[in-house]
């Protein structure tokens, strides 16, 4: 029987499991949520997606484990591009204001002031405790995602906390 | 006042990420694709004195203010001259400059002429005109930038989406004369642009591209700024050939591709529809179809297989080549983007030995079409498709579904029906098939690929030594300078398992 090896687009190292396509859709939706919390207008977010994915794509073949963190990994050294570019804003956006009801007026403002403490954390430890609150992930992937181990993550996200509550009590 | 579980809360209510927009994933394609096309002409290296329409302008984020700073200066002095000769060479590999193409620049307007005097490409006013040599017309469309072009565009060589670049500075004295030297290196790619300018006017004089070929850069293109000469562009009713639209072109392409079914698959969910089938003088078989707007998911290959019956061994490069449109807006036609699959045998056949070829597909039982296949599994059904006739199917087993396997197209040749490459191929894909000696290199490439995935380490050495003789030829031919890195690293290997 005459062999014909397959090698279709082997740009991309076929020896591993999961194609880019596959990543592509499977994380895309991960992905967009990760980067439009943290970067705004939506449209920016989108184009830090858009940059997350080509920068996959290009680095398909040397990508190292699980490939929803590795992506998360790309995603995060582009947020923090492209806040370098601007300030960054933590406030909430106009579309989250539904009403003037008091109760909101309160959400808001305890949001914008969670935010605001949030922001001033220093990147590393705001990254990580981001990714811990708001993004829900266990520990060992928010290291993988560093680039840290595991007790180095978690000193971390102690540092960021001591500074929370610290801004927390002196509110009080 | 926030406990810190309240504290989490406002925080996720601050974070709250807003729903993914529906277009999402089609932006993310197109960027992956434009990357995908950028890459392949990043192979080969841009010269960007020489690729004013098509580079993209100019966005500078270094991360030294004083480096920014001071090629803000070469910036601003270049956006105050209007007129320019600009003279770009290729550069050999023993160090000899042969003129490629010549950019003049006059009040916002730009020619390029290539070394026998045929204008290339025209910036005018608010319209470009680009040669299309398959169609020996010229192709207008909507400038890039509206504005003008600004001589400053010239030294914004690399990708814009990149926020990898950085300069390095220094001040050097040749020959008596000190002028300021910015050596520009965009993230990992194997290139450096080095730019001399002016110590007192700020204006670059020179520019020189260099890759990276086994630890040390080589000179590979070179650009001479030249304000003095008289710079004039002529209109482009000085043109001497017609000039067809963008939208002209693009509707003469799909009238051409779209006359001819040749073969189709369709089950109400899937569709394939074969437009082109050709022949290469080197056995080579190009096949365009179509297949709705499926856009990334044939990375990894695409089950439309191709079998002979006098048993060819063919490497297939499979991958998605979209419609090419130039500068222009994508459009999609409506069966579908073209796609092209090359099949290139890993030895040459004799155009004249007469083969039948076939074509086949397999879908799944929720009638999707598959789209990857392990080798064995992809030969064996290819195999079993070309047994049965046309529009008949075969059930073949993969994993735990059985996949119902279609022959589509079946013919028999006996000699080619094109040269290196069918013309259709450039209007598809234009970076790899635009000449015979892209075309050369891409078959090469293929063949080399396959050749070490086999590990026949002396028919990689043999492949990889043709790609680099094409590309060789291709810097003589004035189409292109290559980036050899790559190849002569695949060559070390091949050398250290040859000869360990």
């Amino acid at each position: 029987m005459t062999k014909q090896p397959l090698e279709a687009a082997v740009l991309h190292n076929s020896s591993r499991t999961m194609t880019f396509a596959e990543a592509r859709s499977a994380y895309l939706g991960t992905v967009f949520a990760f980067v439009a919390r943290r970067i705004r207008p939506v449209q920016e977010a989108e184009d830090v997606v858009a940059a997350v994915f080509v920068d996959a794509y290009q680095h398909w073949g040397r990508r190292k484990g699980d490939p929803k963190l590795w992506l998360l990994g790309i995603a995060r050294r582009k947020v923090a591009d492209a806040l370098r570019k601007k300030k960054p804003t933590w406030s909430i956006r106009e579309e989250d204001s539904t009403s003037n009801a008091m109760d909101e007026y309160v959400a808001r403002a305890e949001a914008d002031h969670a935010a605001a403490i949030v922001a001033a954390l220093p990147p590393d430890e705001r990254d990580a405790l981001l990714m811990q609150v708001v993004d829900e992930m266990p520990i060992q992937d928010i290291a993988v995602v560093l680039g840290r181990s595991i007790k180095a993550t978690n000193s971390l996200l102690g540092r960021a906390r001591t500074r929370i509550r610290q801004q927390l009590k002196d509110v009080k | 006042m926030m406990n810190e579980t309240q504290f989490e809360n406002s925080l996720k209510v601050a974070m709250s990420a807003p729903a993914m927009p529906e277009h999402m994933g089609n932006k993310v394609d197109a960027a992956v694709e434009r990357s995908r096309q950028r890459s392949q002409t990043k192979r080969r290296l841009v010269l960007a004195s020489g690729a004013i329409a098509s580079v993209s302008l100019g966005v500078f984020l270094f991360p030294s203010v004083k480096a920014q700073a001071s090629l803000g200066g070469m910036i601003g002095a270049l956006d105050k001259k209007t007129n320019a000769v600009v003279r770009t060479y290729l550069v050999d590999e023993g160090g000899k400059r042969t003129l490629q193409r010549v950019a003049t620049v006059s009040n916002g307007n730009v020619t390029t002429t290539d070394v026998k005097g045929q204008v290339s490409e025209l910036d005018y006013e608010l319209k470009s005109y680009v040669w299309n040599p398959s169609l020996g017309v010229y192709v207008e469309f909507p400038r890039r930038s509206p504005k003008g072009f600004k001589l400053s565009d010239m030294i914004g060589p690399a990708s814009s989406f990149s926020l990898h670049k950085k300069v390095d500075l220094e001040n050097l004295t040749e020959g008596g004369r000190t002028f300021r030297r910015a050596t520009i290196k965009n993230g990992e790619l194997p290139e450096r642009y080095i730019i001399d300018a002016d110590l007192t006017t700020d204006l670059p004089f020179r520019m020189q591209v260099e890759s990276l070929e086994q630890g040390r850069w080589r000179a590979r293109g070179y650009s001479e700024f030249d304000y003095s000469s008289p710079a004039a562009v002529a209109p482009p009713k000085d043109l001497k050939h017609p000039v067809i639209t963008e939208k002209e072109r693009s509707d003469r392409f799909d009238s051409m591709i779209e006359s001819k079914t040749l073969g189709e698959y369709s089950n109400g969910k899937s569709f394939v529809k074969i437009r082109r089938v050709d022949v290469a003088e080197d056995g080579t078989v190009f096949v365009a179809y179509q297949n709705g707007n499926r856009v990334l998911n044939s990375w990894k290959g695409y089950s439309l297989m191709l079998v002979d019956d006098i048993g060819t061994m063919y490497t297939r490069y499979g991958d998605i080549f979209t419609n090419y449109y130039g500068t222009g807006p994508a459009r999609i036609p409506k069966d579908g983007k073209y796609e092209m699959e090359v099949f290139v045998p890993i030895r040459r056949v004799n155009p004249t030995t007469k083969r039948k070829l076939s074509l086949a597909v397999a879908v799944m039982p929720n009638g999707q079409l598959e789209k990857v296949f392990e080798a064995n599994e992809f030969n064996e059904w290819a195999q079993a498709a070309s047994k049965v006739p046309v529009g008949k199917s075969v059930s073949f087993k993969v994993a735990n579904r059985t996949d119902k396997v279609y022959s589509i197209f079946q013919q028999v040749y006996d000699g080619s029906t094109c040269g290196a490459s069918p013309s259709w191929a450039s209007g598809i894909s234009y970076s790899s098939f635009a000449n015979d000696v892209f075309t050369e290199i891409f078959k090469a490439q293929a063949r080399s690929r396959n050749a070490m995935s086999r590990k026949d380490w002396a028919d990689a050495e043999t492949q990889l030594n043709e790609v680099l003789r094409w590309m060789r030829e291709s810097e003589r031919q004035g189409y292109s300078s290559w980036s050899m890195d790559q190849v002569l690293k695949d060559l070390d290997t091949v050398h250290k398992n040859l000869r360990p």
